[in-house]
């Protein structure tokens, strides 16, 4: 009771918080999507699946090929949940306080700064481009530039849903700090307040005319921002990552574009130790290379220290199956049969001279062992209707059960019932079945 | 993560949380994984209960703690008290039952205000019924949260080891885990012996007569 009562104060402290949280975010008012239009119960139909395309179409939109031409990609992280944008780990990452270069963050206005960047020559482009591939971590460059697509969002989104994801499960204390960075967050809201309501509605920064052009989107889309901050020199460039940062979509930024020399550099920074890079690629893109993927090994979830590839034993190594096929295992309890899977079933020999033979059987697509029972000369099986067979063994899947149990097997069909029958035969009562071979025969024990 | 009364193990666990409405199958999905049992039998959960399930993976064994809540709101015990410390989560629905589909982000918000962001999966359970209300193609939320959708059967079994998998690649981090056999380790040889043998005769001869469940459209593809 106590502890309820505990932990429903916990809880509504935790909601509480969130409550507040929202409220700061909502301070810009939105006309898009924010806490005021949110679904529930009681209204349902805000979410009708007719306002579902109508987003969706919006979300994403293709620049005409000369704008892509002209730009680096830039990956940038949706908006996915209501409360995400407080709840983003990342967010807590102010990198305003953390290294030197940023305290250019209140120095130099986003919106100020980046048109500046914008005027970088067209020709002095490609040369910037080349800066940055020698800055950026090796195995980046390769992902640095590629062409925007919808997909590529996608990835770059999922990507941080792992990260954060991660992040969360790393530091289970995080709803605490999650005020501080709502404030911090507001802070920038206030500089850029459109642009985090732009941001919100979609990831891409170009794909909302209606917004007004804002520093974010510019970083986020114009190539000339991020090739201009990189080859000006880094503190310029980690004032824009901190200006991101605060509206949650630093990382998506990060990742996907050529920004990500900036967050290489990050990465080997020490002054981060909160911020994981490597949690945030899950393994399928290779965005932070070697540094990443370690990372990622070691530090991954609460509860998966080092998750390596080990080798499979299955148990079978010393042995062949002589019979194998698809099947339904019901086992007979308390006068009903119970189904306890689907899968192949085998009948499984020993190569090892030993004679030993036995009942092996997986669920199919999580291969769960569900029958695992030694065949013994007495083993008696009956046919039934449906194409079923059954018998009595005792099956050690780790279940603790002891004594003999009834299954039934099912089998494709009645052909099937008949191969089986004839390779349990053969192989139970090598030791002492031989004599009864005529009374256990399939033929006998189908009657 | 785990309950006080429940064993740890020395390998990875997660919290996993299972909400929907009530009637979708989460139970039903839980038990057909537990047992392999399909249970066609309504019976709400009241509050939630809680099941270990293991499975083999290339990167080793890992185990989910299934928090299979109540879907009806008045058994609702808890709520989302359940959810705290929630690692990952499986949203359900019917996809037979529309308004099922249209109360997931209620299912996905209250989720989320406790969980932030953890990796979910969107299930929408029996796809072999043959008369849907909801079609794959409007299912759509998802898309805007950026998580998984998966259609299941815990009926026919159709994916349904599909949301597990998604979820071990999440947490494990990496996109090409796999399930793997769980090993069968030599069973120990015991005599049966005949007195026990002709015990259990008796049983053999009521089970005979006993005819399989009639499931035969959803049995051996």
């Amino acid at each position: 009771m106590v502890f309820q009562v505990v932990q429903d104060f916990w809880l509504w402290s935790l909601l509480q918080s969130f409550s507040m949280a929202d409220a700061q975010n909502v301070v810009p008012p939105s006309k898009k999507r924010a806490a005021g239009r949110e679904i529930s119960r009681d209204n349902p139909g805000l979410d009708d699946d007719e306002d579902v395309p109508e987003q969706e179409t919006g979300t994403f939109k293709k620049a005409s090929e000369e704008v892509l031409a002209t730009r680096r990609i830039v990956k940038v992280r949706r908006q996915q949940t209501p409360a995400s944008a407080s709840s983003n780990p990342f967010a807590n990452l102010c990198f305003v306080p953390h290294t030197e270069s940023t305290g250019i963050v209140s120095e130099v206005q986003p919106v100020a700064g980046v048109p500046a960047l914008r005027k970088v020559d067209e020709k002095a482009e490609e040369d910037i481009k080349e800066d940055i591939k020698t800055e950026t971590v090796p195995g980046v460059n390769e992902t640095g530039v590629t062409e925007t697509d919808e997909k590529d969002t996608l990835e770059a989104n999922s990507d941080n849903f792992e990260a954060e994801s991660a992040n969360k499960e790393k530091s289970d204390g995080v709803e605490k700090t999650s005020n501080p960075e709502d404030t911090s967050e507001k802070g920038v809201a206030g500089g850029e307040g459109e642009g985090q309501e732009a941001k919100e509605d979609n990831g891409h920064g170009d794909a909302s005319p209606s917004a007004p052009l804002n520093s974010f989107q510019q970083l986020s889309s114009n190539q000339n921002a991020f090739t201009g901050i990189a080859g000006t020199g880094f503190s310029t460039s980690t004032f824009s990552f901190g200006s991101l940062a605060k509206d949650g979509s630093a990382f998506g930024a990060g990742a996907g574009s050529g920004s990500s020399s900036l967050f290489g550099q990050k990465n080997d920074n020490p002054s981060f130790p909160s911020f994981n890079f490597g949690k945030s690629n899950n393994g399928s893109s290779s965005l932070f290379g070697t540094a990443g993927a370690s990372d990622a090994a070691k530090s991954e979830g609460s509860g998966l220290p080092s998750m390596q590839e080990v080798p499979v034993e299955t148990g079978e190594e010393n042995e062949k199956a002589v019979f194998t096929a698809d099947a339904v295992l019901f086992e007979y309890l308390d006068g009903g049969w119970k189904e306890r899977g689907k899968g192949e079933l085998k009948v499984n020999v020993s190569t090892t001279g030993v004679e030993r033979a036995r009942l092996v059987m997986r669920a199919r697509g999580i291969y769960r062992l569900i029958l695992n029972a030694c065949l013994y000369p007495d083993m008696k099986l009956t046919s039934m209707d449906k194409r079923g067979i059954t018998f009595a063994c005792m099956n050690s899947t780790g279940e603790g059960k002891d004594g003999l149990t009834t299954f039934a097997l099912k089998f494709k069909d009645g052909s099937i019932v008949e191969e089986f029958c004839t390779a349990v035969t053969l192989h139970k009562g090598q030791k002492s079945g031989v004599l009864k071979t005529p009374e256990n025969s399939p033929k006998a024990s189908e009657d | 993560m785990a309950l006080p009364n429940q064993q740890t193990v020395d390998y990875p666990s997660f919290k996993l949380v299972l909400v929907g409405d009530g009637g979708t199958g989460k139970t039903t999905f839980v038990k057909r994984h537990l047992t392999g049992e399909f249970e066609k039998k309504y019976e709400p959960t009241i509050g939630v209960e809680v099941h270990p399930l293991d499975f083999f993976t290339n990167c080793g064994k890992i185990r989910f703690y299934c928090w299979d809540t109540a879907g009806q709101e008045k058994f609702g015990g808890l709520r989302d008290g359940y959810y705290i410390h929630g690692q990952c989560a499986i949203i359900m629905f019917d996809v037979t039952a529309r308004l099922t589909y249209k109360n997931v982000p209620t299912w996905h918000r209250d989720l989320c205000r406790v969980c932030e962001s953890i990796p979910i999966v969107l299930c929408g359970n029996k796809v072999d019924v043959k008369n849907r209300q909801v079609k794959a193609k409007q299912v759509t939320f998802h898309r805007k949260k950026n998580f998984q959708y998966y259609e299941i059967s815990a009926k026919s079994n159709y994916n349904f080891e599909k949301p597990f998998l998604y979820l071990a690649r999440k947490l494990a981090g990496d996109p090409n885990l796999h399930f793997v056999e769980s090993p069968a380790l030599a069973p120990p040889e015991v005599q049966i012996d005949l007195v026990a043998q002709q015990q259990h005769e008796q049983e053999l001869i009521a089970a005979a007569a006993q005819p399989l469940p009639d499931d035969d459209d959803d049995l051996i593809e």
